[in-house]
């Protein structure tokens, strides 16, 4: 393992993702009950909306005790911090495509396996909080994305418990709108996080 | 050839401005930053080891402008910087965390697994190589800092208050640390004491409001220092000086 | 030296305003249930009911300052204070925060009710703030071992879900500890003592046990040492107030179903006489319109009594449980048990030839009054023949039906429309205009009822008494 390695804390950030894993395969269908003041009287808020929160609360903190000396590196660490905050998604997707050859999730036949919007709210989650890390320091990263899905429960329901245009973590497995949002999230995110060994600003 | 700032002009976000279009060179050897808590001494330092990006204006060294992106890693792999907080990597070896830092400075994995033994044995910390760095006290834990700047061949070396928390056997240790490095590299020390500054430093610079005070050699520092002055407090009268009243 | 707290600086400052936002819509959001009506058990149940969004934001807030004090290694100082006090220094604006909330969640709900006789429930606003301070000690706990970045969002998330989850889960009774008051109330319910005690104990288990948690850390602030002996007594009585708390939380909880309430006691009904047999009550909350309901059941007894329905002993708004119907042996009129209902003097009216026969009238008849304004006299007319039509008709259901159809089905759609055309019958002779109830009413049914209130009241009692044995058709 690398030295780089050892300063992310990669064994436990990989133990979060894996129990993310192990909580959404099986129960991908999941749901909470949740009051709503979005529209709706009260949704079946899914647990992929909330499951991805460990990953990502997990890479903050994993990546939060890198020492000081690295903003002088002369190494890509944030190429490398960007490809690991990538990776979370990325094994994730495998892990959900092989889940669901193997019949895991099968959803309702209508927009594809439930278990595909835990790749697009993971994606949407990590962008968010690469952001807030750049933005607000590595203590309120996490704050964004878990706001995120809070008032995606609360609020992001409309009429017939169907989610509103904004509240792409809820939306169908393949809404396109949600997963060109989440997307551009992640890349926004990666990209900060890429420049992240650059001289910074503040 | 030292690091060279021109109009340089630093504030943090929703924070006063800490440097005011800066323009001066740190002279070549082994210079002391002096100057009163706020007065922009880690900023300038940060600046320097291009860890920040001044909000306006430039940092050099020698030829090399950190704000040009190819220009970046040479600048980086020629300036060493202790910051003002070393921090111990959870599950890191004291040796593991100074072949880490050779290793962000683009020294190769084994060269800078090697070259950690000398660098610790520098600070007198070679016999705790293997030991957690979270295990040392705040004194230990700033040695390996110190030994983190010197795991790689800088041509120039910043270090924000080194000597906090070291002991009077390790502050003399220091000094020939920092002689023995002024060998090979400039060094600037930025530190709150003042009683050693002759026997160390070849240079003063003193920083109060952003704004350089004063910079010239240790002599003409020295000739600050009120006729009166007592013996050994020399240092301390120059450096009052140069602030005037009230700015300590 | 006098401590000043910088209240800016604290988490709580940042929070309040995105909190307070969230309280007030969820307070005014149709969505959630219905308004209180002037009760204030209801209403301050109502307002309780925030604590889904303010005991997590309480909590993620408590976690942050607990950060704080951690990364200004307050622990490492050898604070002369207490841990308590240098606690409680950092999270004081925390816990007036979740207070405020609680205010504003009152107040909102108090804008929203059209009169409200008295205050708040104290109780429940006790166990509200014993709940606000146990989640407060969860989320320092949290804050004071785990870094801010994986505290904050575990407080906010795992409080919110805590909070609206176990409704969810069966036994019944989970519920009824995260949240007091959960389910309450009615106008005819009280607040069960379970649903208050069951979440407060199990908000001090959970304070109990996050001390304990905050005791072992290295971190917490504290005047002595870890694990000195002070540390171990600490954490040992936490432990214990937890697990008996905890144990009589559940006990306290138990025998609850999904919600949190028992019956209103019947001394709190505010009464008045509609005549000489009759008497009129309501709940306090509607004292208000008291004199507007006596003069409703006036009309309605006067209007009812000539065709046979017996002016009742009591109109009241408490529930009509009591009343039960008892076939009579051998005969198609109801006996009464409890005396809450009772075929009176019909036999004797009968006999003595004053009124037609009467049809097991209930004693008591119940009514429906709501504070607001825009619940009208009519409403409350219409209400009241709907319940008497309800409980003539439970007292119906009991006298076999004659002539009934065979088929199951038909029987059944001619009993519900015999219910109808008796309720229409029963609120025009209670005083609704004809005109009015001839534009409520379906025409074609309006056409039956119509005929049958031209007729004089002896035709009409018959008509009633035929009526009803069809409505007896339907399945009840």
């Amino acid at each position: 393992m690398t030295w780089w390695s050892r300063t992310r804390r990669l064994p436990l950030l990989a133990a979060c993702l894996v129990a993310c894993w192990l909580l959404v395969v099986p129960f991908a269908d999941a749901s909470l009950p949740v009051p709503q003041l979005g529209g709706a009287t009260a949704a079946d808020v899914p647990l992929l909306l909330f499951a991805p929160l460990l990953p990502v609360v997990a890479l903050i903190v994993c990546c939060g005790g890198a020492p000081a000396h690295e903003a002088t590196t002369v190494r890509r660490v944030g190429a490398r911090d960007a490809a690991l905050a990538a990776a979370l998604p990325a094994a994730t997707a495998v892990v959900v495509g092989v889940a669901v050859l193997a019949g895991f999730g099968a959803g309702d036949g209508s927009g594809g396996s439930p278990l595909w919007s835990v790749v697009r709210n993971l994606g949407a989650y990590t962008g968010l909080a690469l952001l807030a890390r750049a933005e607000f320091g590595h203590h309120a990263a996490t704050l964004l994305p878990t706001l995120t899905a809070l008032t995606v429960a609360v609020f992001g329901y409309g009429p017939e418990q169907r989610a509103h245009w904004w509240a792409w973590p809820a939306a169908e497995p393949a809404d396109p709108l949600a997963w060109a949002g989440s997307a551009a999230l992640l890349t926004l995110g990666l990209a900060r996080t890429v420049s992240r060994d650059r001289p910074a600003p503040r | 050839m030292s690091v060279e700032f021109e109009s340089c002009t630093h504030r943090y976000r929703r924070g006063p401005l800490v440097l005011d279009r800066l323009s001066f060179a740190f002279p070549a050897g082994r210079t002391v930053l002096l100057g009163p808590n706020g007065a922009g001494k880690s900023t300038v330092l940060a600046l320097a080891a291009s860890a920040l990006r001044p909000s306006a204006g430039s940092v050099r060294f020698g030829a090399l402008d950190p704000a040009v992106r190819s220009q970046l890693r040479s600048y980086r792999r020629d300036v060493g910087w202790l910051p003002q907080q070393v921090t111990a990597v959870p599950g890191m070896t004291c040796r593991e965390q100074v072949a880490y830092a050779g290793w962000l400075k683009g020294m190769a994995r084994g060269e800078a697994w090697t070259g950690a033994v000398p660098a610790l044995d520098r600070v007198g910390l070679a016999k705790k190589a293997d030991q957690q760095a979270s295990s040392l006290s705040g004194g230990q834990l700033r040695r390996v800092g110190v030994a983190q700047t010197l795991v790689h061949a800088a041509r120039l070396v910043l270090m924000d208050e080194p000597t906090a928390g070291l002991d009077p056997a390790q502050r003399t240790a220091f000094r020939r640390t920092v002689e023995r490095l002024s060998e090979v590299a400039d060094v600037i020390v930025s530190t709150h004491q003042t009683e050693d500054l002759w026997e160390v430093y070849d240079h003063v610079v003193v920083l109060a409001g952003g704004t350089v005070r004063f910079l010239g050699t240790v002599d003409a520092f020295r000739a600050l220092a009120p006729p009166g002055a007592a013996a050994g407090r020399e240092a301390e009268a120059a450096y009052a000086a140069v602030l005037g009243d009230g700015e300590e | 030296m006098v401590f000043r707290l910088h209240l800016r600086a604290n988490a709580a400052f940042a929070a309040a305003g995105p909190l307070l936002v969230v309280v007030l819509l969820y307070v005014f959001a149709e969505e959630v249930g219905g308004g209180p009506d002037g009760y204030w058990v209801a209403g301050t149940a109502k307002a309780v009911s925030a604590l889904m969004f303010i005991a997590p934001v309480v909590a993620a807030c408590a976690a942050w300052e607990a950060g704080r004090l951690r990364r200004a290694g307050v622990a490492g100082g050898a604070p002369v204070r207490g841990g308590f006090r240098i606690a409680m220094a950092s999270l004081s604006p925390v816990l007036a925060l979740g207070l405020l909330a609680l205010l504003v969640s009152l107040v909102g709900v108090r804008v929203g009710m059209a009169a409200a006789p008295g205050w708040p429930e104290p109780t429940i606003l006790a166990a509200a703030v014993v709940t606000l301070c146990g989640w407060l000690a969860v989320g320092y706990a949290l804050g004071v071992w785990l870094p801010p970045a994986a505290s904050v969002p575990l407080a906010l998330v795992g409080g919110y879900l805590w909070q609206v989850y176990p409704p969810a889960l069966e036994p019944l009774w989970l519920r009824h500890l995260t949240q007091p008051a959960r389910g309450c109330c009615t106008s005819a319910d009280a607040v069960a003592a379970g649903g208050l005690s069951g979440p407060a104990l199990a908000a001090v288990a959970l304070a109990g046990t996050a001390v304990a948690a905050a005791a072992l850390s290295r971190r917490a602030p504290r005047r002595g040492a870890p694990g000195g002996a002070r540390s171990v007594l600490v954490t040992a009585v936490a432990l214990l107030v937890a697990s008996a708390t905890g144990v009589a939380a559940v006990r306290a909880v138990s025998g609850l179903g999904p919600d949190a309430v028992a019956a209103r006691s019947a001394d709190e009904l505010v009464c008045a006489d509609a005549g000489a047999a009759t008497r009129v009550c309501v709940w306090p909350e509607h004292e208000r319109r008291l004199d507007e309901t006596v003069e409703v059941v006036r009309t309605a007894v006067a209007g009812l009594a000539p065709v046979g329905i017996a002016p009742p002993a009591l109109v009241t708004e408490l529930p009509h449980q009591a009343a039960q119907y008892e076939p009579a042996a051998g005969g198609e009129d109801g006996a009464v048990t409890g005396g809450a209902v009772t075929d009176g003097a019909a036999t004797d009216d009968s006999a003595s030839g004053g009124t037609p026969p009467s049809t097991g009238s209930p004693d008591q008849w119940t009514i429906t009054v709501r504070a607001a304004t825009s619940f009208t006299t009519d409403d409350i007319r219409a209400g009241l023949a709907a319940d008497l039509a309800g409980a003539l008709l439970d007292g119906g259901s009991r006298t076999p039906a004659a002539d009934c159809p065979a088929d199951p089905a038909d029987a059944a759609d001619q009993g519900f429309q015999a219910a109808n055309h008796l309720f229409a019958w029963l609120a025009v002779r209670a005083g609704t205009e004809p005109q009015e109830a001839r534009d409520r009413f379906d025409p074609q049914l309006w056409t039956a009822v119509g005929a049958a209130l031209d007729g004089d009241d002896a035709a009409q009692a018959a008509w009633f008494r035929a009526t009803l044995d069809r409505a007896g058709c339907a399945p009840r």
